[in-house]
Formats: structure tokens, sequence, C-alpha cells
């Protein structure tokens, strides 16, 4: 009985994988580290909970994608760049507050629903190598866009350069909606701020997708990207169902990066989308996902300990070691860790 | 003529999982032979030369028994690289060659000849250079041995499919070690003149000593070319004479001698009008790899379980695949009289088509889930059952879908511990069960099932042609059955078609005589 | 053969626009593209072998560049310079490339199919390990010698790190020569090799004698005539050429690496990889050791970019510790893919043109953007998303190709 029991605990840690508990023993560490040091713990924790919030959405535009069967979404960056043209726009016309914030998600949607769709047309096309042709999509969109900012007609003094050409590189949101979802119906709980309006939009996204992976529409994407060929025995069209994995990945990345933004207090434009990808993938992988699997589970549980391990490490790092960026090293390596990690247990089959 | 046995399997077995493929064959052959092994599918051929061979497949399914004497020396051969060094070359039916690189160096891979440099001579054995002249000269040398007309200079990517052929056997001559050849369906590829050739090449390597094992279904050729024919059924070896005591009829009816089961299970003799035609197939053309067809044209009757067989290779398995649209296709289909876009997915599962596959872990099932979605997936799809609208999304309901599906495990007798588990976990009889469960619960007019006992054990296969000709009696649903097991179908069905090379070579009734049945797998036609 | 090079074509192109539209000097734009030329083509020629391979385009250069880095931060901590001092930074960074590539090829050979996104992705790790090695391991954990290499507060190295005099450009300095002498000696001896081809008659060596081996020849008298007439006809022309300086030294390093590439190409090794290359279970049926060559192929490249990262730095004279190496792979990439090469073909010409045309667009994209927008900044990012899109492309054209051409391979076999 007891080896049995012992035999089923291991079989479950190997399942959960090294790098989980890896990761799982370092947060507890860090968290350890935050009283040892005597570090405002209040405050870490409420940043912590903002982090997690604004990056739930982000992470939620791998479900369709990797459902759909093409991979983890490298082109995130498309539809954050959608997100954030509408989020110019709502700054131009000055929509402020709650109602700002819908304004830009919903002027969102038609951008990242044609983008997505022009981008599915490729991808429909390169069936096996969607993750490198994705990321220099991505990377190819936020060069593209670099130049766009320099140039698109937006007027507003408080987003373009006073002097020059161009938006801002940074722009601060306090005259329109900094941080308007968090702030919504916020509570204050054991001294730690929670941000309920923002969990509640945040959990709504969530709730959405998991109806629609039950959803005929959702099981038949599912049936597509777990085995293309049942999927066509079943009168499935393979091809339409990657499209619609791909513009719900994207509509979702240019509503997650409003909500981001807001969180955070300022859009910020130019190069910072490049790499805006990783973090989301690291977190969904590190959530227990796989690039042929996922679940709202592994997204929320990998949000959650992705950004947890960032809030604390600043503080504790900071603290420890005050030169240089030691947290942001230590992202690097575990975000990439973990994708490589993913990247080495795909095994497409042992050919030798 | 007492030479010595160049190799000499003894009593080889060889099961996988339940099933005994080799039943204790013992198989010699002399150096300079040249011995034919013919068989229908599943008689044990390719796993025999697979274990000559020592092919992986063998080893990772738990090895086989008996004894291999290779040269008078007892052998193990666990690896293709054992059983080249021992000088046993194989020409397979894909071909193993380097379309970017020329004949020569094709012919040489892995052999080049070197020549050393000051650089190799720091730098070590990798750095030496290739000494294209020589190999180039020796590439020539076997294609001109052989009698073969190809440049030895040109790009393997620009043959033509034969001659890649030629290349592969050239490659086989030029190693110095050479005893034993094997070659599988040599012909299959080959144009009528190209052919001779190989004939004719064949004969000069046997003659130099080299002795050839050739698998083969063309009776002509085996009786021109062979010294020796072998004949495996069921695994055993059935016939193991010279050509000149034997003849094309004999190799036939041999091919095919299984008592036919008099208890058969169906009355045979059912009145068809052949004028009710349920599905007429025209000029067929399905590019399925390795299954494919050039012309089929086939008239399904109402109410009929129509049998399709043939041997492996030459298109069976294409029909139903076509119908249902997993390949391209070329040609016409009508169903009750309209015609059937095959080509739009999903099409025949709307108009009351159903469709078991002979894949069915690739193409039946999704392992991941339950047996009560996987049973009922396709009639959510195409008839919006057991879903429950919620605002915009139509959800899946498990409550209403596990009730349909209990009945259907009962009537099916599907083994397993509740019907929300795992199919990945069910034994492959079971997994075939379901997706029988999965065509039937969407009432289909038509079901296609392709191999519907495989890898199922003898008594459950009773149990499932049974319930096939239950539900085909009771229910009128006409059933269209490809399997390779010509028995199974001479079981249950009212006609069986056999198709040859692509084409329906005929189309026999199941008390036909065996040799009729063999004589058209091999393309003789019916001979009366 | 239109739709192949489109990519070069465009490229041409817009060069030439901007060279036009940036309005400098003939003499700067030779100079700037010689001098960009000798630095970056040994990273680009690092890209070849592994193509060769079948592993597509080898993201993982970066380990080779800082190994490269480690190598001149070692050799600077014991205050060594000069030529000397790069040849034992060179010294010092192979073992290190060695270890890297073996490294890195181990991982490739646990992700087959998907090395190029494995090699990207093991860049930006590698990159973490790095920064943390240098930026908090050094001073407190790695005695660092030489103080001037570290920060103030002694944990971590400081950036840029800065050659001297005696250090910078030592390999270009070693031998340098007008640009107008380069090209006349090396006609000649393009001139005499032909010859002497001709007379002992090598032609043919197992090979079909090309056509294109010939188009080389007259080519190159072509080219050598023009190059005559411009020169008599010019002054501007003259002076240019004149008046641009080659580090012959570098050029002899780059010739050997050209002439180690070719040489590979004929060995069994080269063979091999080639093979590899083309169909790895063919290969391994045949009894060639797929893994092992893999791992060779990756080694080779990461050594070679180590080199070619010195070669770079030496020549710019100093590197910013934490982001020299970021651009590496992706420029040289580029760089490769402008010239025509693809994940399955690559080849040394494609290396050079590439190294020519990007690295053009790349100097004058800024002005070319100034004089047009009046924005230089607007150039900058033109040729960031150049360089981004040319692998976007090169990447989308060849998965569309092959999955056409897996489609296809099932309607090709039979008649």
């Amino acid at each position: 009985m007891k080896y049995a029991g012992i035999a089923r605990v291991k079989a479950g840690l190997k399942s959960f994988g090294l790098p989980r508990i890896v990761i799982l023993l370092f947060i507890l560490f860090l968290n350890m580290m935050l009283f040892v040091l005597d570090l405002p713990v209040a405050l870490t924790f409420s940043q912590c909970l903002v982090r997690v919030g604004i990056n739930i959405v982000l992470s939620l535009a791998m479900a369709p994608c990797i459902m759909a069967g093409t991979g983890m979404n490298f082109a995130l960056p498309l539809g954050i760049e959608c997100g954030l043209v509408a989020g110019m726009i709502s700054l131009q016309f000055n929509m402020t507050g709650i109602a700002g914030i819908a304004a830009a998600m919903l002027i969102s949607i038609p951008f990242s629903v044609a983008a997505g769709y022009a981008y599915s047309l490729l991808v429909n096309r390169v069936k096996g190598s969607e993750m490198m042709v994705s990321t220099y999509v991505g990377f190819s969109v936020v060069a593209l866009m670099c130049i766009a900012w320099l140039i698109l007609p937006f007027s507003h003094p408080s987003i373009v350069w006073p002097i020059g050409k161009g938006l801002r590189t940074t722009i601060t949101l306090d005259a329109w909606y900094d941080r308007a979802l968090n702030n919504l119906w916020a509570l204050k709980l054991w001294g730690v701020d929670v941000p309920v309006g923002l969990f509640l939009v945040a959990g709504l996204f969530c709730l959405a997708m998991w109806l629609f992976m039950r959803s005929k529409a959702g099981l038949m994407m599912k049936a597509a990207g777990a085995n293309p060929k049942y999927a066509l025995a079943n009168g499935i069209k393979v091809d339409s169902m990657r499209a619609l994995g791909t513009i719900l990945s994207t509509v979702l990345g240019g509503v997650g990066i409003i909500i981001y933004a807001q969180g955070f207090g300022f859009y910020q434009l130019y190069n910072a989308p490049l790499m805006m990808a990783f973090p989301a993938i690291s977190a969904v992988l590190i959530g227990g996902a796989s690039p042929k699997k996922i679940s709202i589970l592994n997204i929320v549980l990998g949000t959650v300990m992705f950004q947890t391990m960032l809030a604390v490490a600043v503080p504790v790092a900071n603290s420890m070691i005050p030169e240089g960026n030691l947290s942001e090293v230590v992202r690097t390596i575990v975000s990439n860790g973990v994708i490589l990690y993913a990247l080495s247990r795909m095994q497409s089959g042992s050919k030798e | 003529m007492a030479q010595q046995k160049l190799l000499h399997f003894r009593n080889i077995r060889k099961c996988f999982s339940s099933n005994t493929v080799l039943n204790g064959v013992d198989f010699s052959i002399e150096p300079g032979e040249i011995v034919a092994l013919v068989g229908e599918n599943g008689a044990g051929k390719s796993t025999l030369m697979n274990i000559l061979f020592g092919m992986s497949v063998i080893r990772d399914s738990g090895g086989f028994e008996g004894d291999i004497e290779f040269d008078g020396k007892s052998i193990r051969i666990s690896t293709p690289l054992d059983a080249m060094s021992l000088g046993i070359g194989m020409v397979h039916q894909e071909f193993m060659l380097l379309p970017g690189f020329s004949v020569a160096r094709n012919i040489k891979l892995n052999r080049e000849n070197l020549s050393p440099t000051l650089i190799s001579g720091l730098a070590g054995r990798n750095y030496r250079v290739l000494d294209l002249d020589s190999i180039v000269r020796e590439a020539r040398a076997s294609l001109d041995t052989l009698g073969i007309d190809i440049d030895p200079l040109d790009t393997v990517e620009h043959l033509a499919v034969g001659h890649m052929q030629f290349v592969e056997i050239a490659r086989e001559f030029n190693k110095d070690n050479l005893k034993l050849l094997v070659l599988d369906e040599p012909t299959a590829v080959l144009t009528e003149s190209e052919a001779e050739r190989f004939l004719a090449c064949i004969k000069t390597m046997a003659e130099s000593g080299i002795a050839i094992i050739f698998i083969s279904h063309r009776l002509d050729e085996v009786m021109r070319l062979a010294n020796r024919v072998v004949i495996l059924r069921d695994g055993q070896m059935v016939f193991d004479e010279n050509i000149q005591s034997t003849s094309k009829m004999q190799i036939a009816e041999l091919m095919v001698g299984r008592k036919l089961d008099s208890r058969s299970l169906v009355n045979a003799d059912r009145i068809f009008d052949d004028a009710d035609v349920v599905l007429e197939i025209e000029h067929l053309q399905v590019d399925m790899p390795g299954e494919r067809t050039r012309d089929i044209c086939l008239k399904v009757r109402r109410g009929e379980i129509l049998g399709i067989g043939g041997l492996a290779g030459h298109g069976k398995a294409g029909i139903s695949n076509a119908v249902f649209g997993m390949y391209p296709a070329k040609g016409s289909i009508a169903y009750e009289g309209e015609p059937l876009d095959f080509g739009m997915e999903g099409e025949a599962l709307h108009k009351g088509m159903a469709f078991v596959s002979e894949d069915r872990k690739g193409v039946g099932l999704l392992l991941d889930e339950s047996i009560v979605f996987n049973a009922v997936f396709t009639e959510m799809l195409v008839h919006d059952s057991y879903l429950r609208e919620l605002g915009p999304f139509s959800l899946f309901s498990m409550s209403k879908a596990e009730n349909r599906v209990k009945t259907m495990i009962k009537e099916l007798d599907i083994r397993c511990a509740s019907p929300r588990q795992s199919v990945g976990s069910l034994s492959g009889g079971n997994q075939q069960k379901v997706c029988m469960a999965r065509a039937l619960i969407t009432q289909p007019k038509i079901l296609f099932v392709s191999e519907p006992t495989r890898g199922i054990d003898i008594g459950a296969k009773q149990i499932l042609l049974n319930y096939l000709v239950k539900i085909n009696r009771e229910q009128g649903i006409t059933i269209v059955m490809t399997s390779s097991e010509l028995n199974e179908l001479r079981s249950v069905c009212d006609r069986i078609a056999i198709v040859t090379a692509g084409k329906v070579e005929g189309i026999l009734k199941p008390e036909a005589p065996n040799v009729d049945f063999a004589l058209l797998m091999s393309g003789e036609g019916v001979k009366r | 053969m239109l739709i192949d090079n489109v990519v070069t074509i465009l490229f041409c192109v817009i060069c030439a626009a901007e060279i036009i539209l940036a309005k400098q000097s003939f003499a700067y734009i030779v100079d700037q593209i010689c001098t960009r030329l000798f630095r970056n083509l040994i990273l680009i020629l690092a890209l070849l072998v592994p193509v060769w391979a079948g592993m597509g385009l080898n993201f993982s250069i970066v380990l080779g560049a800082m190994a490269a880095q480690i190598g001149v931060i070692f050799v600077l901590n014991f205050n060594m310079s000069g030529f000397l001092g790069l040849l034992a930074a060179f010294l010092a960074s192979v073992p290190l490339s060695l270890i890297f590539g073996y490294m890195a090829g181990r991982l490739f050979n646990r992700t087959k199919g998907q090395e190029m996104i494995t090699g990207m992705i093991l860049g930006f790790f590698s990159k973490g390990i790095y920064d943390l090695v240098l930026m908090f391991l050094c001073g407190p954990v790695i005695p660092i010698r030489n103080k001037d290499l570290l920060l103030t507060s002694g944990v971590g190295l400081t950036t840029p790190i800065t050659l001297d005099r005696a250090t910078r450009s030592a390999i270009n300095k070693l031998w340098q020569l007008p640009l107008d002498q380069v090209i006349i000696v090396g006609l000649a001896a393009f001139l005499a090799f032909w010859i002497l081809r001709a007379v002992i008659g090598r032609f043919g060596r197992g090979e079909r004698i090309d056509l294109g081996k010939l188009r080389g020849l007259i080519a190159g008298m072509l080219a050598g005539v023009a190059y005559f007439a411009l020169r008599a006809g010019s002054p501007l022309f003259l002076f240019a050429m004149q008046t641009t300086v080659i580090p012959v030294a570098t050029g002899i390093i780059i010739a050997t690496v050209c002439l180690y590439i070719a040489y590979l190409s004929r060995t069994k090794l080269g063979s091999d990889i080639a093979a590899v290359g083309q169909n790895r279970a063919i290969a391994s049926a045949m009894g060639i050791k797929v893994n092992v060559i893999r791992i060779s192929a990756i080694m080779i490249s990461t050594l070679l970019a180590a080199l070619g990262q010195l070669v770079f730095i030496q020549e710019i004279g100093n590197f910013t510790t934490y982001s020299a190496h970021e651009n590496v792979g992706t420029f040289a990439i580029a760089a490769l893919l402008v010239g025509g090469a693809s994940i399955k073909k690559a080849s040394i010409s494609h290396a050079l043109l590439g190294a020519f045309l990007f690295h053009t667009m790349f100097i004058f994209s800024p002005i070319a953007g100034k004089n047009l927008f009046n924005d230089a900044q607007v150039g900058e990012y033109f040729r960031v998303f150049a360089c981004y899109a040319v692998i976007a492309a090169a990447l989308a054209l060849h998965a569309w190709k092959t999955s056409v051409a897996q489609k296809n391979a099932s309607t090709s076999e039979e008649k």
C-alpha cells in the first residue's frame, strides 16, 4: 500500500515536470526572502495581483492557436499592435475612464480580425514551421509599426512629441484611464490592494474561453488541432479552424494589451511589443501547457506562477544586489529556459 | 548439387501481440539461386524479410524465435547494419537514394574512395578528400556489368522512377561482400521494357554467385525468373519446389488455398435488383499514398454487403477514403442517382454515409478523449445532437450523450471501466468497436468499413462480423467492407470485388473457387 | 527562377534607391561598404555548414560571438594587447566555442525539425546566463585582475569594453593596401589560376564540366576589362579605388575560411554533412552517424562565429559587453538570405553577395531616410524592418515550398 502511494506521488511529480518544481521552489524561496529581508510585503503582493490580472488575457491569447494546432503564437505582437492602434485612437478622441477602455477594446476588434485573417492565410501555407515564421512575422510587424508610429496622423498634443514628428515612445494614461479597471471596485484585504474590477474582467474572458472550448465550434477547433485527419474524416475544414484560432488569438492580443496598458499606467510603443509574446508563452508553458495542449488551468496557474516570480524577484534582487538588473536576467533565463524545455520534449517523432 | 546452403532459416516464429504471423517457417537458399517468395497479404513474407534484415520493428515487438544460419554459421541479426556487414542487401519499396547526389555518389554512399591530404594527416580521416574519379569509375563498372544504361554523373532527382530502382541494385551489387539480395515487389514501378532489363540484370547477378530472394505477386515474372518458388500462407510455408515442377495455376491455387469455412455466416444467395443501385462509382482515381487507384468502376446495390479485397498497396483502401474526401480524387460518384461532391469536407457524412477507417488510431479516434465523446462526435457535428444552447455558445452535453453511448457499449460489448474512460487506454479491439459505434450512432444508410477486424482476437472477430450482418439484415444498412483478409470477406459478403493495380479486376461470389481469387489478385484475370 | 530570387532583386533595387537618395560621395560609399564587408563576412560564412547539414539557419551563432567576447575579456584581464593579444583571445575562445557548439548540437538533436526556433530561444537563454555570469559573478566570485574591466562597485564587468590603441584593428593594420592595388593583383591572380587549371586539365573531376564554371571565367574577364575602363575613364572612380584601404591580413583570414569551407565540401565529412542534410533517415540507414555529424556541423559553425566576432570587435575597437552579440544572428542570417540563400541551400557566393547588399542597405538607410522623410529615424526603422521581413519572407517561402512538395511527393511517385 505504502509503495503504491509513493509510486503514485513519483508519477505525479514526473508529469508535473522538473522545471515546474524548480520554479515553484524558487518562488517559495523568493517569498521567504521577502519576509526575511523585511521588505514591504503588502506592496509587493499588491503589485503581484495587478501583474497577474493584466497578463491573463495576453496569456489567454495562446489558447486558441494551440487548440487549433498552430502551436504557440509567437506572432502575438500582431494582435498587440492592433490593440495599440485602437488605444491610440481612444486617446486621440479623449475617451476616458472605463468607457474609454471598453471603446478601445471594441475598436481593436475589427483591426485584429482583419490582421488575423490576413495572417491566417500565411499560417495555413506554412504547416509545420509556424513557430519560426510567426516569430519573424511578429518582429517585422513591430518594426513596420515603428515607422507607422512616426508617420500616422495623430495630433493630440499629449501623445505626440512636442518637437518633431510622430507619437511618443511612452504615453502615460493619467489623463484617460490610468488603472481604471484596477481601481474599479477595488478592495483592501490585510493591507493588500485587490483589483477586483480587473479580476472580474479577466475572469469574464477566461469564462468565455472556457465555454468556447466546450462549444461545438471550440470542439471542432480542438479536433482540427489534435488530429487533422480525424477532423477531415468528420467533415471539419481544418484550414478554417486554424484561421479561426489565429483570428481569436489576435483579437485577444489586441484586447489584452489594452488591459495591460491601463494596469501599468502607460502605453509603450515602438520596440516595446517586440518580445511581448515570450512572457505569455513561458507563462502558459510553466502552467503545464505544451505546444499541442492547453487548458484554462494551465493559463491561470502559469500566469500566477510566472508573474508572482517576477513581482517578488524585483524587490528581493534589488535589496540583495543593488547593482545591475538581476531580476531582468533571472526573467530571461527562466522564461527562455522553460520554452527550451518544452521544445526539447516535443520530439516530432524520433526520425532517425 | 550438394552445395552448402548460404542462408537457412530454421523454425522461425514471430508474434505481434496476440497475432501469430510466422508459425514455424523453414526456409533456405543456396548461392546463385533465385527464389521467389509468394503469398497473400499477411502471409508473413514482409515479416520474414524484416527479420532477415534486422529491422527495428521486429526488435521493438518482442523479437522472434528460431535460428538463422548464414554461410554455415549461426548468427544474430539485430540491425540493418549487421545484415549489411554479413553481405545481405535489400532493395526497399521506398528508395534509399539521396536526390541531390549523383548516381555514382549514391552507389558509393558511406563507402566512398578517399584520398589522404596534408590536412587529413593533421585533422583525421574525416578530412580525406573524396576521390571522385575512382568513385565514378567504380560506379560505371557496376552499372555496366549489370547491363544498366544510366550515366553515373546524372543527379538522382532527375532520374525516372524506374531507373532509381536500378541504381539501388547497382549500389548493392557494388558492395564487395554482397552474397544475398532481397527485392520487395521490384517490378511494381517499372515499365515493360524496364522490367525486361531488370530480369536480365537479376540473372547476371545470380550468375556471379549472388543469391536472390524476390517477393512478387506477378506470376508471369515468377515463372520466368525464379529457380524456385516458396509460397507462404498464414505464416506457414506451404510450397517449396523448383520452378520446373509447377505452374502458374498451381501457385495461384496454393496462395489462396484456405478451407472455406463451411459455417459461412450468411445465406450467400440473396437476390438483389441490379438496377437498384444506391452508390455508383465511375472512373475513380484516388491519390492516396501507398494505395493509389487508377480507374475504379463499381456499383453498390441497395441492401447488400459488398466486399472489396485485393493485395496491399493495390488501391482497395483508396475507394472508401475517396468517398469521404480524405484524399484528392477524380472521377464521379453518384449517391441515389445524384452526383456526390466527395471533395467537399463532410459531404458524404451529411448525405447519410458513415466511415470506419482502417487507421483507427490515426483517423478514427481522439485518443485523449473519452469513449462517450469519441462515440458521439460525428453525430454532434453532422446532426447538431447532444448540444445545449447557452447564449452564443452551443455547449456539448456529456450527460445527454452518455446514455446513448451506454446502449451502444452494451450492444457492441465494448469492454471498459466506464464510458468516460479515455479511448487511448482501451485495447485495440475495443477501440475498433468505439469507431464502429461512432459510425452507427449517426444512423447511416451506407456504412463503409475498412479492415473491420484488424487487431481483434479470433473470438471477437466472429461477434463483430455477426453484428455487421445483423444491422444489414435488420436495419437494411448497405455495407461496403474493405478487407485484406479474403476469408472474412467470403464469410459475410454477397459479392467481392478484387482490386489489382488500381482497377477492379473482377467481382466474384464468395463461393467462387480459390484459384479465381488468386488469379484476380495477381492481375491475370479469370480464365475460364 | 524569378520568384526564387525575388528577395535579392528587391534588395538590389532598395540599395540602389538608397545610394541615390543618400547623396554621398562615391569614395565614401566604397570605403564604407568595404569596411563592413571585411568586418562581417566571417559571421555570415559561419552559417553555411549548418544549412548543408539540413539544420536550417543557425540562430545560435550568438554563442560563438559570446565565446569570442569572453576570450577578449580573458586576454584583457591579463593586460595582453596587440595582434598577439588577439591571437591569444581567439585561442582562448576556441575551447569555449567548441563546448558551446557541442551543447547546442546536442539540444538540436533533441529538437529535430525545429532547430531554428530552438537556436533562437537558445540564443536568448544563453544571453541570460552570460549576463548573469558577467554582471554578477565577475568580481565577487570570479576574480578579475584588471580593475579597469570592472564597474566601480566591484561587481560586474563594465560596458563598453574598449581595446587599447595597440589592439584596436590590430589584425586590420597588419597589412593594408589601397583597393586599387588589391583589385589589380586579384585580377591577375584570377587569370593565372584559370590558365593553370586549363594547363593541368583538371576539368571534369568526377563532376560534369559545368557551363557555370566557364561562365565564371568569362564574367571575371569582363569584370576585369570593365574595371580598367572605369579606372582610366573616371577620375572619381580612380580616387575612390585609391583612397579606400583594404585590410589584407583580414582578407587573408576571410579567404582561409572560404578555402576551408570549399575544402570541407570535398571531404568525407562534408559529403556526410550534405547527405544528412538531404535526408536523415536514408543517411542513417546507410550507416552515417547522423547525430554526430549534426553536432560537428554546429561546432564548426560556432567556432567560425567566434572568429567572426573577434574580427568584428577588433575592427570596431570596442564592444558593449552585454549587447554586442544581440543581433549577430539576425543580421548575419538576413544578409545570407538576401544573397539568395535559402533554408536548404547556401553557398559562399550567397554569403558574399548578401554581405554586400545587406550592409549597403544598412549603411545608407538612415541617411536616405533623412533625405527622403527629413527623419533619419525612419531610415533606421526601415533597415530593421527590412532585416526581419527578409527572414520572415525566406522562412515563409521555404515552409510553403516544403508543404507543397510534401503534397506533390505523393502524386509524383507513380505514373
